[in-house]
């Protein structure tokens, strides 16, 4: 066995760093899509998460810092630090949009039938591509990465069918009209992290992103 | 002839006696700019530089095949003249060798030797060059002084001093840091940055920072064999082969 290289331990640290926010990032968002479809009230427990993701997140930027100043990392190295402090920022945004979720019907009120079944359907494809950028990550799946952006496509078209439906047939209740537009909204822009997410992990393995406008 | 290649080296072959040093080489050099050389100890980085001013025709066992075109001429050419070759292509080493005369005889001595290039004094020559090589201001009121009374790092700027006074066109450093503290390593790195205005310089460094640092492009020779060139940024950021990648990021067996 060779001797490991010093920057392997910070590069260990900032894995560790990224497994644990990944858990906790894809419970939060899992749980605010939960509770809308059940009209349970969890936004403390979620605000609490997305703080935690936020302190990890800010971590991680200085863990990467230091091993930039210190090691100054080169190739695949350098591009595993960049993408972790991408990857981090993304899984914090997962976190803050779930909070939003958990919250509009507080600030606007409303949440019932009406979103529902498009609620329902965007949930879980923005839960399985969140599942599946971070499992492309630790698995250094380049394959899946991609496969990340495809599901996106869906998502968004879900997203624009939803605005022109309720344009076409908007809901008496206003309020609900809002808030189901809103964590429609929200949805649309976790998936969009979920590719961003991805297309660093493509970056860490290939050195180049994903094209997202082709 | 307007090349952007300041030196085209092809299918070049480089021995000692039966010991086969480089190995097929080709690479082109773009004109006005730092080129690194980077490669484990022994890949044959100082060799390859030698032959581009003929030093290893010094080498009684050495032999070389292929051609060095500078400025699209070989110049292992017969009609060659090799004095006038080694003004054109200056060449400074790992350890400061100033001759032991005064600072300003070290710089006098190529422009005496070569004649003086258009009308300029010597004193001019000798002061130009100490300012492109950054030591002017240290030296100016003390140029009959020995150069070895100087410091490593302002002797190793003597040196590039030295060679920039005939006018060259390139100048090839084999490690011309590695005996510097980090002070005179930054002024020297500053320094190579700053010469690829007028001359087109090679640097061979086992500092892979340094390489990162100073250097437009960089070349990874292993065992004699070239096996990655392109762009310092891409090279350092994503380069192509796995030796390279393993060599830059210290994971060399
Ligand atoms: N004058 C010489 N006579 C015989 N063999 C030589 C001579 N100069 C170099 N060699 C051999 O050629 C090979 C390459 O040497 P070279 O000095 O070019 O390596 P290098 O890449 O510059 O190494 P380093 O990083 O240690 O300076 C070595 O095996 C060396 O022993
Ligand atoms: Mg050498």
């Amino acid at each position: 066995m060779e001797e490991a290289r010093l920057l392997d331990k910070g590069l260990n640290e900032l894995s560790d760093l990224l497994d644990e926010m990944a858990k906790i990032a894809e419970k939060t968002v899992s749980a605010s899509i939960q509770a809308y479809l059940e009209g349970a009230d969890i936004d403390l427990q979620v605000r609490q998460w997305s703080d935690t993701l936020i302190n990890y997140n800010n971590q991680v930027g200085e863990k990467a810092v230091e091993l930039i100043a210190r090691y100054q990392p080169v190739a695949n190295d350098l591009r595993t630090i960049r993408a972790c402090m991408e990857i981090s920022y993304n899984l914090s945004r997962f976190g803050r949009y779930a909070y939003d979720i958990s919250t509009i019907h507080k600030t606007i009120g409303g949440r019932g039938e009406h979103g529902r079944e498009v609620v329902s359907e965007m949930g879980e494809r923005t839960m399985k591509m969140i599942k599946a950028s971070i499992k492309a990550y630790k698995t250094r799946d380049a394959r899946l990465a991609e496969e990340v952006s495809e599901e996106d496509k869906i998502v968004d078209q879900l997203y624009f069918k939803h605005l022109r439906d309720c344009v076409k047939n908007p809901p008496r209740d206003v309020e609900q009209l809002i808030t189901d537009i809103l964590t429609v909204r929200h949805l649309e822009r976790i998936a969009d992290h979920a590719v961003d997410l991805a297309s660093s992990t493509l970056y860490m393995i290939k050195g180049q992103k994903i094209s997202k406008w082709r | 002839m307007s090349s952007e290649y300041k030196i085209e080296i092809r299918n070049l072959q480089v021995g000692f006696g039966k010991l086969m040093v480089i190995k097929n080489l080709n690479i082109n050099i773009m004109s006005n700019c730092v080129t690194a050389v980077m490669g484990p100890s022994g890949c044959g980085k100082s060799t390859l530089i030698r032959t581009i001013n003929r030093l290893n025709d010094l080498v009684p066992e050495c032999h070389v095949k292929g051609q060095v075109l500078l400025d699209g001429r070989d110049i292992y050419d017969p009609s060659m003249d090799v004095v006038e070759l080694r003004r054109r292509v200056g060449m400074v080493f790992q350890k400061p060798n100033p001759f032991p005369k005064s600072i300003y005889e070290n710089i006098a001595f190529g422009p005496r030797i070569h004649g003086i290039a258009g009308g300029n004094s010597l004193d001019e020559i000798v002061e130009r060059s100490l300012r492109a090589a950054a030591l002017w201001d240290e030296v100016k009121d003390r140029l009959d002084a020995p150069a070895l009374s100087l410091s490593g790092g302002q002797q190793q700027r003597l040196c590039i001093a030295r060679a920039l006074a005939v006018q060259p066109e390139v100048i090839l450093l084999d490690e011309p840091c590695s005996a510097l503290d980090p002070a005179a390593t930054a002024k020297i790195e500053s320094l190579m940055v700053s010469l690829k205005k007028d001359y087109t310089v090679i640097v061979v460094t086992h500092n892979m920072q340094q390489a990162a640092r100073v250097s437009d492009f960089t070349a990874f020779l292993y065992l004699g064999e070239l096996v990655e060139y392109g762009e310092t940024r891409r090279v350092f950021e994503n380069p192509s082969s796995k030796l390279t990648e393993d060599f830059i990021t210290g994971r060399f067996g």
